[in-house]
């Protein structure tokens, strides 16, 4: 399963979901696309019934616009702070799986690419930076499903 | 010897949006209770002028993404009155069946994500989940039954697409209605045994006498229709809203302030919609209200956790009783030719009532646009609730003191994006 999130109306706060709407155009074999969650309670129900699953989000850790940061979500600590939540009525991706382990529900794999952004102001469509590291991402997230296949 | 003080918190944590409280204390005498937004104002009412009067549901939705199908429903119900259409049988069921989808997702999520964690003394809903992590799961059960229906009938889980000024685009399936049937029995189940576990929990004694405004139907406990009632004998159509209500700038936020003109703050949400509409919810809605000692009136704010688990059984109910009388042949929508007119729309958003106006012209094209969210209309209230705790609790510790009015803040399950459309709370004392 893929989960793309972000607001593609808050510029590169879209990446996430355009990465996961590129991997749906690729038809990849038992590959489940969702794009459009609400909050982490809803990413829990989400992944419910998948196997290994991918998460990807837009960050803001003072990188360089465009570096992608990949977490293995069940082993790696992942700094709270650059998966701001929408808001604070939602829970964000480190919570997320937090709760997740308390009351185990994780899936089996859990991959969590998170990519650099440089503006979030309103307006659709990603930076060139931003949208050279969406496709870089694609090009990770399906060289993976493949070995895992 | 120390006679003042401040009691703050900074980010309020469990609210939606960013604000924030300040308590100042004197001589032990509350001086100030504040409940700052500063969150910067959205503009949305500009926006829509110029658009057409279609564009309104799909465009008030992205105001929120826990209660959109409220914006959509004042919006639309607003146009259609406007142009002398009334939307009746199965397209109007529909409706109550979307708007039971997001009362189930957002009191879920606030009665135990957000609000349980309080009254157990926990720091949030991870913490609370080591030791009730059924609690816990069956809540994401029932979130996600939420969430389904909102897809089957909005199209998507979130900011839904599906509405339509005079009905929907698509109508769901029988078989796809029918899915929801066995779900919906188990969350009757769930929704009890929230009302239960919430009636358990340990109530600061605190009541006031307040305003409660909400909407009231002759048949129905409130959704989209009614007329604006209050336990103070307002009983008004909803175009006479602005004529009653009046809304106030105040320094420290971005939101404005709703009073009842002459009168002042009032309460709206739950507590409201209980007191003012008991007799209208199931028979079997009221016997487990009775049976967790609620009483057909409640004026404690910090008893909405229970009220909330009742109109989430409510919910439930509703919501199971339209599926099953759901009949897949119908139309999915009526035509609403545009004429000139103003347009008043009202509804009960899952934090309260929310209210829209617009004018439009000839075309269709909005000329002006209006609306008042709840949190907006609950501020005055909070913050009249922060200094009348404060006062009556100024020997708690500090710490304590700081958590009840967080808690007090929370009681409203405040939609800060919403109002101005987030939550700080400082407690100083001098």
């Amino acid at each position: 399963m893929i989960i793309g999130i972000g607001n593609e109306y808050r510029s590169d706060d879209g990446a996430g979901l355009q990465a996961a709407r590129e991997l749906g155009s690729l038809n990849l074999p038992r590959v489940r696309i969702v794009d459009g969650v609400g909050d982490g309670t809803d990413m829990i129900n989400a992944w419910q019934d998948a196997g290994a699953v991918f998460v990807i989000d837009s960050v803001l850790s003072g990188a360089e616009p465009g570096t992608v940061h990949r977490f293995d979500g069940l082993r790696d600590p992942i700094d709270e702070e650059i998966f701001a939540g929408y808001s604070t009525h939602a829970y964000s991706i480190p919570k997320t799986i937090k709760l997740a382990r308390t009351i185990d529900r994780l899936p089996s794999a859990l991959v969590i690419y998170g990519i650099e952004g440089r503006s979030y102001a309103s307006g659709k469509g990603v930076s060139p930076e931003v949208a050279l590291a969406v496709r870089g991402v694609v090009k990770r997230i399906s060289e993976e499903i493949e070995a895992m296949e | 010897m120390k006679n003042s003080r401040t009691i703050k918190v900074d980010y309020l944590a469990r609210v939606e949006g960013e604000g924030g409280l300040l308590v100042k204390v004197k001589n032990n005498k509350v001086t100030e209770a504040k409940f700052n937004i500063f969150e910067p104002p959205r503009f949305f009412e500009a926006f829509l002028r110029g658009r057409r009067f279609t564009e309104a549901p799909d465009i008030t939705a992205r105001i929120c993404g826990i209660c959109p199908v409220a914006y959509q429903m004042s919006s639309v119900h607003a146009m259609e009155r406007a142009c002398g259409v009334n939307i009746g049988g199965q397209l109007r069921e529909l409706r109550r069946l979307l708007y039971c989808g997001e009362w189930i997702e957002s009191h879920t999520l606030h009665v135990f994500m957000l609000h349980a964690p309080d009254f157990l003394g926990y720091q949030d809903a991870i913490e609370m989940a080591k030791d009730y992590p059924d609690v816990v799961t069956n809540a994401l059960k029932l979130k996600k039954i939420g969430n389904e229906i909102v897809t089957l009938l909005g199209g998507r889980e979130i900011h839904p697409i599906n509405v339509k000024v005079g009905g929907f685009y698509k109508l769901p399936t029988g078989t796809e209605m029918e899915s929801l049937v066995e779900k919906l029995k188990w969350a009757i189940e769930a929704s009890r045994d929230a009302i239960k576990l919430t009636a358990t929990f340990d109530f600061p004694d605190f009541e006031r006498d307040y305003e409660f405004v909400s909407l009231r139907h002759p048949d129905e406990y409130p959704f989209n229709s009614g007329r604006i009632v209050s336990n103070k004998g307002l009983d008004i159509p909803q175009e006479e809203f602005l004529n009653h209500f009046e809304e106030l700038h105040v320094e420290h936020s971005t939101s404005l302030h709703s009073v009842v003109k002459k009168r002042g703050g009032y309460y709206t949400g739950p507590i409201a919609r209980y007191n003012n509409n008991f007799d209208r919810l199931p028979a079997e809605a009221q016997k487990a209200a009775l049976e967790a000692g609620l009483g057909e009136f409640c004026n404690n704010p910090f008893k909405s956790i229970i009220v909330r688990s009742v109109e989430l059984l409510f919910a439930c109910y509703e919501a199971l009783r339209i599926v099953e009388g759901y009949d897949p042949s119908n139309k999915p929508s009526v035509e609403v030719p545009p004429r000139k007119a103003t347009a008043y729309g009202a509804s009960e958003a899952p934090r309260g009532m929310l209210f829209h106006q617009y004018r439009i012209d000839d075309e269709g094209i909005i000329q002006d646009a209006r609306i008042v969210p709840p949190t907006s209309q609950n501020q005055k209230v909070i913050e009249e609730d922060l200094f009348e705790f404060v006062s009556d609790n100024i020997k708690l510790p500090q710490d304590d003191l700081t958590w009840k009015c967080e808690q007090i803040v929370r009681n409203y399950d405040p939609c800060i994006s919403c109002s101005c459309h987030f939550l700080k709370l400082k407690i100083e004392r001098e």
